[in-house]
């Protein structure tokens, strides 16, 4: 059972306080949305959780080990960070890509030996990109190159994925094709904490909410008891009506507020 | 094709060393290299390979070499397929090094102090920007203080030959830039060849993650790659192979960009993958290239940089046209 602890994080640059305070705990087996407005802080706080930067206060433990400390590599077997920036520098081949995954466990690109490469292999069939394998990445639609990338993340095998906006830019087919092989990931006993937009696509597939606005957590907890109106009106700053349906909750922004 | 190249490369390499001992102003016949590398043929064909020709062609591969891999790790660091051996400053500095010999007549007291003298400007540079590499924690800062630091070592080259004492000077300043490895002896080779060596096995150290790089500075390191030791790995490695090669040869420049990009395709446009099998073929560009300096009949000799510009350049255009956008 892993678990990733963030205490009292705040993290400034120059004069701006990106993040005030904040403490979040992730499990193994739970899918955690983080959403808010866009500048709420949701992107520098993961990267403070992924240990890319480093917070100006608090601190993040995972299994009882203080990130900051520990070894890059360490961190990237524990835990796979996807950025929202994803453009690649040359076109490399998919499968190539995918590999790098394996890196923290000492693969070189393109050069896997046979357990690394059954892995890649796998992950590729699970996001559906195993037929792209020899194409140049450079070439991908969008929505190949957002699996490309979760692919490269299950390729890691870590006990956490950070993924920030995985399935921005995605037609909703993608969207969901995305969602599901994340939610396979922490059925098998991963956690994830994952940056949304969508809050349909989070209230149905998160475990657990977590909206964020100007730099701290306003509210958590599972869907169907943090999602109100009212919620939606301070954080978002727009008029919503909800409803209960049974495929989930159906929502609908009616105006700002 | 994959595993061809390397050794494909280095065949051609030998082959043009030989060619480079074989042609020239005095015939020697292949069987005569032959017995001279060996040893065993008369005195006046030994010292014509041992002393004039070999190491001549030896110093044009061992500097195209240095600046090949600084080019293919430097663009693979900075991911930006501009970069090039002198982008962070270390060529014109190690060229300030050596005009400051020239200027002040160190050359005439001390022979070594030419090639000394470029070694210390690159040491300095890669002192510095090595420095600024640990301090800073982005890849465009590097390349701006990087420009910094060219524009600055170029701008005090100005006026050292502004104030060149006389038009012998100014001109041993400038033919000295252009580049060349004429006259060079196996005892030059032996001044530059440590830093070059110590600078090509630290690029060499870091090529696994400049593979991952291609992802991007923060992805990289979310997948364990250790951004700031490849940084200084390279930074410090491109500068002493690039200081060692100037020390050498000059200011070579355009092999370093070119050669990188000639072999991206074959390396699966792995950057890691492609120090190795650059660094040759800029070796060899450079050792074809010196033959042909050798062989125009010029009425003064044509120095290599200025060669391998006009040869490679219109390649290099050619091959950059072929190139895909990324984004099309």
């Amino acid at each position: 059972m892993s678990e990733l602890h963030a205490e009292n994080i705040t993290i400034v640059a120059g004069d701006a306080l990106l993040v005030n305070n904040v403490s979040l705990q992730i499990r193994s087996g739970e899918m955690v949305a983080l959403l808010g407005p866009n500048g709420a802080g949701k992107s520098s706080l993961m990267r403070a959780l992924a240990g890319i930067a480093l917070p100006k206060a608090g601190r993040v433990i995972f299994d009882e080990r203080d990130v900051s400390s520990a070894s890059v590599e360490w961190r990237a077997r524990c835990m796979t960070y996807l950025p929202q920036q994803r453009v690649l520098a040359w076109p490399n081949r998919v499968r190539d890509i995918v590999s790098l995954g394996r890196f923290a466990h000492g693969a070189a690109m393109g050069r896997l030996n046979d357990s690394d490469a059954r892995i890649v292999d796998k992950a590729m069939q699970d996001c559906e990109i195993d037929h792209l394998g020899n194409r140049s990445a450079d070439t991908l639609s969008g929505g190949e190159q957002a699996r490309m990338h979760i692919a490269r993340a299950l390729t890691a095998q870590s006990k956490l994925i950070l993924a920030d906006e995985p399935v921005a830019e995605l037609d909703p087919r993608h969207q969901l094709s995305v969602i599901n092989v994340l939610r396979q990931f922490v059925q098998a006993g991963g956690g994830g904490l994952i940056v949304l937009h969508d809050l349909e696509l989070a209230a149905r597939y998160a475990d657990r909410l977590v909206f964020m606005k100007d730099g701290a957590i306003v509210a958590e907890g599972a869907p169907e008891d943090v999602l109100t109106v009212e919620l939606l009106a301070n954080v978002y700053g727009v008029e919503a009506s909800i409803k209960n349906t049974e495929t989930g909750l159906s929502l609908t922004i009616e105006r700002p507020c | 094709m994959r595993y061809a190249l390397v050794p494909g490369l280095l065949v051609a390499s030998l082959i043009s060393l030989f060619l480079a001992c074989l042609l020239g102003s005095t015939p020697i016949s292949a069987g005569q290299v032959m017995s001279a590398v060996f040893g065993l043929s008369d005195a006046s064909v030994q010292i014509i390979v041992w002393e004039i020709r070999l190491p001549r062609a030896l110093a044009a591969w061992i500097a195209g070499a240095a600046l090949g891999a600084s080019g293919a790790a430097l663009q693979g660091l900075l991911r930006n397929p501009l970069a090039e051996p002198g982008v962070l400053g270390v060529t014109a500095c190690a060229s300030l090094g050596a005009a400051f010999t020239i200027h002040y007549g160190l050359v005439a007291v001390f022979a070594f102090a030419l090639p000394l003298g470029a070694l210390a400007g690159a040491l300095a540079a890669t002192a510095l920007i090595a420095f600024a590499a640990m301090k800073n924690h982005s890849s465009v800062a590097l390349i701006l203080a990087g420009i910094g630091l060219s524009s600055l070592a170029t701008a005090v080259m100005a006026l050292l030959m502004n104030l060149a004492p006389n038009p012998f000077t100014l001109s041993d300043m400038i033919n000295w830039m252009l580049g060349s490895v004429a006259n060079r002896s196996l005892a030059d080779i032996r001044l530059s060849i440590l830093p070059i060596l110590i600078g090509m096995a630290l690029l060499y150290s870091g090529r696994r993650g400049l593979s991952a790089l291609t992802l991007g500075e923060e992805a990289a390191m979310g997948i364990g790659v250790d951004v700031k030791r490849v940084r200084i790995l390279i930074v410090l490695g491109a500068g002493l192979a690039t200081g060692g090669a100037v020390a050498l040869a000059g200011a070579i420049g355009f092999v370093g960009i070119a050669a990188p990009h000639i072999i991206r395709p074959f390396v699966k446009h792995d950057s890691g993958r492609a120090l190795v099998p650059s660094a040759i073929l800029a070796g060899l560009i450079l050792v074809l290239a010196d033959i042909g300096v050798r062989l125009l009949p010029t009425t003064s000799e044509l120095k290599l940089g200025v060669v391998a510009a006009l040869l490679g350049a219109p390649v290099f255009v050619w091959i950059a046209l072929q190139r895909r956008g990324l984004h099309e």
